[in-house]
């Protein structure tokens, strides 16, 4: 029964979330859901596609196994953890699996579940930050976001970099492993600092804001730009596919700056963002999420300079 | 002179400062004792801003009170993590044309700055923040427990710092619940009541404090410790 027990701690989390978005974020939420797993369906024309996706929900389920930092308690309540694991990312898997079948008419997309099983036994241990020396000039002074990310991530990070410059050639997979990218850079932003180091920039939050946005777009740029360099290279017709993604990568950047700052509490860790911030990753999929960074760009400024001005009126 | 009137502040509608009038000398250490929830971490916190007062004014030579003159020691100081100490402090800048020798302060301390700040101890975060604060140079300082966490070398290489700080002019407000490093070490000592300065005591009556002030308090607990171990 114990992995009931899980499911249902698990739905009451997923309630409380949708609870603390509040009724609008709930609704775009629950439609984005609906939009997501309509596209889906619809992609699952040939067994090429439901394959593609089959590899993406794979590595998504990957990287929410290797992220998750209830390991020790799983492993601690339970002698079967890899029973746990597997439940749960088949729950998730579920809509995706009945969906493909009912579309293709055959289980094939159901060989997905051999790789989660295979993700479920994989034991994480709970390691201790690296500490490496991030002096250089990639990574300015004060972006400590990119200096703690890069020591928690770094090595994935360095992967798909890899991954991207070597798969220019093909059409839009550098592209899309620089997606993925922004999406592990997107879990730098769930920490607020302390009070201090918000502080120590001595500008007042319009300019703080300023400073900040800037230096994580040059931080993301740099290794960025290489690969988007080589992509023009290789398919100069597609021209517009790089300046689309590099808009697109810089409004998601603002969205994940505001988004902190919008909630910011000193030394608090808050993902309260985290499925909005999502919502706009999927953009570069789902067209139709397109101008949502846009609108929570606006919205979130004007609830970050709300926040910052009491604690930085005085450097105005 | 930093004078303070009619301050009243608190948390919601609960009043913790009650109509303080107080004025500080510059250029002296001052201490600030009271007992536990007198209120003296709130008085703090609302002279550096972080609560809003719901009346009074703070002023210091004549300009209400600005961050940029003031520095925030909290009693437990938080960091993010995946930093080292070196990447901390070079977040800070200094007022002023202070040169800050970061590797030469870390060793007067004995903190490893090239070490993650999730490895340090407690006593470790607290010579960080400390750093920070003497990076910062700002001429007035607010200290909250600054010895708390504190080993006993880091403990006289601190009071050093702070008495030299007051040689170069700054005005410093610390709380301990140490009586003896604050006798030691200030000016004048300020005793937090109810949400008011009771009394300010001189030099010449530091020896009167724990007479006055903990006599009460002592005669309390002695009373209480001889009930329970009687019965």
């Amino acid at each position: 029964m114990q992995p009931v027990n899980f499911l249902l701690v698990r739905k009451a989390q997923l309630f409380r979330e949708i609870k603390a978005l509040g009724f609008l974020y709930s609704a775009i939420v629950a439609g984005a859901t609906f939009l997501l797993l309509a596209f889906f369906l619809k992609s699952q024309v040939s067994i090429q596609n439901a394959g593609i996706s089959g590899v993406v929900l794979t590595f998504v389920i990957a990287m929410i196994h290797f992220s998750r930092k209830d390991h020790r308690f799983i492993e601690l309540v339970t002698e079967w953890p890899f029973l746990i694991y597997f439940i749960e990312y088949c729950t998730l898997a579920t809509p995706f699996v009945l969906l493909s079948c009912i579309a293709l008419g055959n289980p094939f997309f159901m060989l997905i579940l051999f790789p989660v099983a295979g993700i479920s036994f994989l034991k994480v241990a709970s390691r201790p930050v690296v500490n490496f020396n991030t002096s250089s000039k990639l990574i300015s002074e004060t972006n400590f976001e990119w200096k703690a990310g890069m020591r928690k991530t770094g090595g994935l990070l360095g992967i798909l970099w890899l991954a991207a410059m070597a798969l220019t050639v093909v059409p839009f997979a550098s592209i899309i492993a620089l997606w993925f990218m922004l999406l592990v850079i997107s879990s730098f932003y769930d920490e607020g600092e302390p009070r201090e180091m918000v502080e120590s920039y001595q500008l007042d939050a319009v300019k703080f804001l300023k400073v900040k946005i800037l230096s994580q777009l040059k931080a993301f740029f740099i290794p960025a730009l290489p690969v988007l360099l080589l992509f023009l290279y290789f398919f100069p017709e597609r021209w517009w596919v790089m300046i689309l993604f590099m808009v697109f990568s810089a409004l998601n950047i603002g969205v994940f700056v505001l988004s902190k700052y919008a909630v910011w509490r000193s030394a608090e860790i808050n993902r309260s963002g985290n499925i909005v911030n999502a919502m706009c990753l999927l953009g570069l999929f789902l067209p139709f999420f397109l101008p949502l960074p846009i609108a929570v760009i606006i919205k979130n400024y004007r609830r970050s300079l709300h926040n910052l001005k009491p604690l930085l009126h005085d450097y105005h | 002179m930093i004078i303070i009137n009619n301050l009243v502040a608190g948390y919601g509608s609960k009043k913790v400062l009650n109509q303080i009038d107080w004025s500080l000398d510059q250029g002296m250490i001052h201490g600030l004792v009271g007992l536990n929830g007198s209120g003296k971490t709130t008085l703090l916190k609302t002279m550096y801003g972080l609560l809003t007062p719901m009346s009074g004014t703070m002023k210091l030579d004549d300009k209400p009170f600005n961050k940029k003159f003031i520095s925030l020691l909290e009693t437990e100081p938080y960091f993010y993590h995946g930093i080292n100490g070196k990447e901390y402090l070079s977040l800070f800048k200094s007022y002023g044309d202070f040169q800050f020798n970061s590797d030469e302060w870390a060793s007067l301390f004995q903190l490893p700055l090239m070490e993650l700040i999730d490895n340090y101890s407690t006593g470790m975060r607290k010579k960080l923040a400390l750093l920070g604060i003497i990076k910062s140079n700002k001429p007035f300082l607010l200290l909250d427990e600054p010895f708390n966490g504190l080993d006993l070398e880091a403990s006289r290489v601190l009071t050093a710092v702070l008495k030299r700080m007051k040689n170069d002019g700054k005005t410093i407000l610390i709380t301990s619940h140490m009586l003896e490093t604050l006798t030691n070490l200030c000016d004048r000592i300020h005793y937090l009541k109810n949400g008011i300065i009771q009394k300010t005591y001189f030099p010449e009556d530091l020896s009167l404090i724990n007479k006055e002030i903990f006599h009460e308090l002592d005669q309390h607990i002695e009373n209480k410790i001889d009930g329970l171990l009687e019965s």
